[in-house]
């Protein structure tokens, strides 16, 4: 976020055009959401540029998306695609992947990729291949399964999912064969 | 070495790593007295900035049941400064100022479901701030004395619109809905709460009665007798983790009634008075039946409940229905993100729906989200669909980490039914589970994951089985205008006293005159009721006022009706105005009312931004991390359920299937042994196995008989009789059987006489068996 001439505000000014609490702004400064004021001590100053951010992030959540999705994908260099899980609990066929744009708008076009996986795979942004480290799961006595770390939540916690059904079916096969059925 | 490096040296380090942690607070201590009726509590919180700027903290916690927050005091190196009570808008405004002024400053802000914001701005670097902050709340009253429960740790809990992830190994974050809580922060959960602050408590008991034992199902406890009534509770540990509640129970001798009472601030006397419910017993007229049970067990399956409490609430059910017999009727609901019901309607208590009925509890595993409101409302449906003859109970089995509970709570008024609430967990919503069994008439207890759920499920269901009494009504005379508020109960029922708040002109004597209807006919008692101007007025009128505002804050209109028209709107216009009155009046915090207190120093920089900082919880130590912050997990038709903990990267099953046994899938649980014992065990099982004639199944009536006298045998040598114990109804039910049985003879007099005044049997009956030499034994047993 550069600084650029523009109207000066108030944490107080910045708080009643953006409709978001000071404290809020506050933690999402910390957080890394949204950049510190133009100047610091006093005076302390707001612009535009703050505004339109807090306006972003609301829009964003609106979306279904939390802070930490939202820092993820502010995260990201501009013009990459972000691929991301929205999780809403206990809302099983939202557990799908979506599309979103940097600045976390969906299009109707992306839903229209959604159905199709090798569309997607097409747009996804290749990895560099970085040293790399794998969680090794003994999901049997003789079954190993490995997952890469470094996952975002929404990702790991999808691939945990099913590697507890997949844990539970060769347990159960297993346990098959043992009685010979 | 300097302070700064000394403090180094003493800082918290990880467990894990050795490395130094840097909490923004570093301590929560608990002290203050437990009084009969309610506490009065001081909670130090300890922050520390280890930050080069300055620091703003945000602590988020849950009020206790009935409580609320008084004042607090900010202090540190050379300042000391009491809270205002002020209207929420001006709190924040004053903190906000404040910050941007440079001056320290700290306010607590009350949100939905009780949760509060304590938040502390401007600490200066490597300054220690300590917040002193006055809770007023309320304790869970039984016959016998007392259950306290204070939240350490916070609950996460489910909201359809709530969204969780785990954002690290072992991090989750939950986010509310905005239109609903506001600018309420939610702390981290943290899955292993060894490198969090640290808390521990110190604490005075107060009550009317000499007290027989002070004890804690949550923490290692020591205990001090300081006379008659007095006891002092600390913990024996030097410091514990935030990742529980803390349970207090203390046990009284007497039983009788206690009053409370004295001059208040304002000049008013005030009183609380605890009326036990053997008070109000009457007994059943020559020839008069019972009226049939009509009862839905409502059953929460949320993955939270995963592991032994749900196996525990299966267990539990169906040893509730063997205390019904085939005249009663029942229905069982299941409820996560979607509701099941075990039938269309209410079905009666024979022994084929009970079959079918166990059969469909097995088959009852943990999964999703925790709509209660719909299980409520099944609940009501279900009973409902009975035709004339109306009304009934419902008894909600549940660990109540929800948010969003005014919804659920006004779906469960308009149902008109009582709501009887078991509450599971180490952090389970107490306060929520508190106003929907006391909103409907109802009844709530609490077990911690180290007791059994289903014997407090027995336990809770022989007591409200039938109300000792109904239209129950309370007036004070010789007092001149006295009020009585919040009202009393209509029902009682047994092991909970009534509890009587209320408020006089001045100091006096009168009494406190009850009425209410037992056994058929009107009866009354008078307590005697003496104000002077001595004694405790002041705590009472605190207790009186938490207790109104937390009745008046669990009145919101869910956010849907306020949206949805100008009566919402109005409703919660009303709330408002009453709930600022209530504030003003009693000098307490509630959601429209908050504290602030700004600290002026020399040396205040304006306008430097904070660094801030949320201070986390540890995960309640039986929640897994999955329950909230995975991907719910779905049901797989004849498969073997998989509880995983993933741990250094590997996870081992904890729970694993059986072949099927009659047809359906049996499920044989290893989990760990939480508080069991094998003999428990038994005596549920036993109890699940009652006939709806009362009686133990056998191949003939002689069989049948001598098996029934067995199993009351064994349960008499538990301490259990038909008037004390959790398998109380059931034990009644046993002797209907056994006086309506053909066979007669002197030992089964005998036993129906030891059963009904709790005189066990010499000898251990647990390994007899039925059959022709049986007679002889008891006949020798009862004659020695």
């Amino acid at each position: 976020m550069s600084a650029k001439k523009d109207k000066e505000l108030t944490l107080k000014e910045l708080a009643t055009e953006a409709g978001v609490p000071e404290r809020t702004i506050r933690f999402y400064i910390s957080r890394g959401l949204v950049d510190p004021p133009l100047r610091g001590g006093r005076g302390a100053a707001y612009g535009e540029k703050h505004k339109e951010r807090l306006e972003h992030i609301r829009s964003m959540q609106a979306k279904g998306m939390m802070l930490a999705e939202i820092s993820h994908a502010l995260s990201m260099p501009d013009g990459q695609i972000v691929k991301k899980t929205v999780h809403m609990l206990a809302e099983p066929d939202t557990h799908k992947m979506l599309w979103f744009e940097k600045d976390g708008t969906l299009e109707e076009s992306q839903r229209h990729l959604l159905s199709q996986e090798h569309q997607l795979t097409a747009l996804a942004v290749p990895a560099l291949p970085e040293p790399e480290t794998w969680r090794s799961y003994a999901v049997a006595p003789d079954v190993r399964v490995m997952f890469k770390t470094g996952a975002s939540p929404w990702r790991t916690k999808a691939v945990l999912a099913a590697l507890r059904r997949f844990a539970v079916e060769v347990t159960h096969s297993n346990a098959k064969e043992d009685k010979g059925e | 070495m300097s302070n700064q490096e000394l403090a180094q040296v003493f800082a918290p380090r990880s467990a894990k790593t050795g490395q130094p942690i840097e909490l923004a607070m570093q301590r929560l201590w608990l002290v203050g007295r437990i009084t009969g009726v309610g506490a009065r509590l001081l909670v130090r919180h300890v922050f520390r900035s280890s930050e080069k700027k300055p620091l703003e903290v945000i602590y988020g916690f849950v009020l206790p049941r009935d409580a609320a927050l008084r004042r607090f005091r900010i202090s540190g190196r050379g300042f000391s400064v009491t809270s205002d009570l002020k209207p929420v808008e001006k709190v924040r405004e004053t903190y906000e100022e404040a910050l941007a002024a440079g001056h320290t400053t700290a306010m607590a802000a009350q949100y939905g479901d009780g949760m509060v914001n304590l938040t502390v701005g401007n600490i200066r670097p490597g300054e220690e701030v300590t917040v002193n902050l006055e809770v007023i709340a309320g304790v869970e009253t039984r016959d016998d004395g007392i259950r306290f429960r204070f939240p350490f740790t916070l609950a996460p809990g489910y909201h359809a619109r709530a969204r969780a992830a785990e954002v690290a190994p072992g991090v989750g974050e939950i986010e509310l809905p905005a239109d609903e809580f506001g600018d309420l922060v939610l702390p981290q959960f943290v899955s292993d709460a060894s490198s969090l602050h640290e808390v521990g408590f110190d604490l005075s008991v107060s009550m009317a009665h000499p007290i027989v034992e002070t004890a804690s199902p949550s923490h290692a406890v020591r205990a001090v007798a300081q006379g008659i009534g007095r006891s002092r509770v600390s913990l024996a540990t030097a410091k514990d983790l935030p990742n529980r509640d803390l349970v207090l129970d203390v046990r009284t001798a007497d039983t009788t009634d206690g009053v409370l009472a004295g001059v208040g601030s304002d000049g008013r006397g005030h009183f609380v008075a605890v009326v036990p419910s053997a008070a109000f017993k009457g007994e059943a007229k020559e020839g008069e039946t019972e009226e049939p049970r009509r009862v839905v067990f409502v059953l929460d399956r949320s993955g939270s409940m995963g592991g032994a409490p749900i196996e525990q609430a299966r267990k539990a059910v169906a040893a509730c229905l063997g205390a019904l017999g085939a005249e009663d009727t029942f229905g069982i609901v299941v409820f996560d993100s979607v509701v099941e019901a075990f039938g269309r309607g209410l079905v009666k208590a024979t022994a084929e729906n009970r079959e079918k009925a166990r059969g469909f509890l097995e088959g009852i595993d943990a999964r999703g989200g925790t709509e209660l409101a719909s299980g409520v409302q099944a609940a009501a449906d279900l009973l409902s669909k009975m035709g004339s003859g109306g009304g009934g109970d419902v008894m909600i089995v549940t660990d109540g980490q929800v948010m969003g509970t005014e919804a659920i709570l006004a779906v469960a008024r308009a149902t008109g039914l009582r709501l009887h609430c078991l509450g599971i967990g180490s952090a389970s919503q107490d306060r929520f589970l508190t106003l929907l069994a006391r909103e409907t008439g109802g009844v709530s207890r609490f077990v911690t994951p180290r007791e059994r759920v289903d014997m407090g499920a027995v336990e809770l269901f022989a007591s409200v089985g039938r109300p000792l009494a109904s239209g129950l009504a309370v007036r004070v005379e010789g007092l001149g205008e006295a009020r009585i508020a919040p009202e009393v109960p209509g029902y009682v029922f047994g092991g909970t006293p009534i509890v009587v708040y209320g408020d006089t002109p001045g100091a006096g004597e009168g009494r406190l005159v009850f009425d209410w209807e037992a056994g058929g006919s009107r009866r009354t008692l008078a307590v005697p009721l003496k104000i002077a101007a001595a004694g405790d007025g002041e705590t009472l009128r605190l207790l009186q006022g938490a207790r109104l505002i937390t009745d008046m804050e669990s009145r919101y209109p869910a956010v849907s009706e306020f949206q949805s028209g100008a009566e919402g709107k109005h409703e919660a216009e009303r709330v408002k105005k009453r709930l600022v009155a209530l504030s003003e009046t009693y000098k307490l915090a509630s959601r429209e009312m908050g504290l602030v207190a700004v600290v002026e120093r020399v040396g205040d920089q304006p306008g430097d931004i904070p660094v801030t900082k949320v201070v986390p919880v540890g995960l309640a130590q039986d929640v897994e991390m999955g329950a909230y912050f995975a991907a719910a997990v779905q049901p797989m038709a004849n498969m073997p359920l998989a509880s995983m903990s993933f741990d250094s990267g590997n996870f081992s099953l904890k729970q694993v299937s059986a072949a099927p046994r009659n047809g359906r899938l049996h499920e044989a649980v290893f989990v760990e042994e939480r508080g069991s014992s094998g003999e428990d065990d038994v005596l549920v099982n036993l109890a699940a196995s009652l006939e709806p004639d009362g009686g133990i199944p056998g191949a003939s009536e002689d069989e049948r008989v001598q098996a029934t006298i067995l199993v009351l045998l064994r349960f008499m040598a538990a301490g259990h009789s038909a008037k004390r114990g959790a398998f109380r109804a059931h034990i009644k039910r046993m002797l209907k059987f056994l006086e309506r049985s053909a066979i007669k003879n002197g030992v089964i007099k005998d036993v129906i006489e030891r059963a009904k005044t709790g005189r066990p049997l010499a000898g251990d009956w647990a390994k007899s068996k039925p059959g022709p030499d049986l007679w002889a034994e008891l006949e020798k047993a009862i004659a020695d």
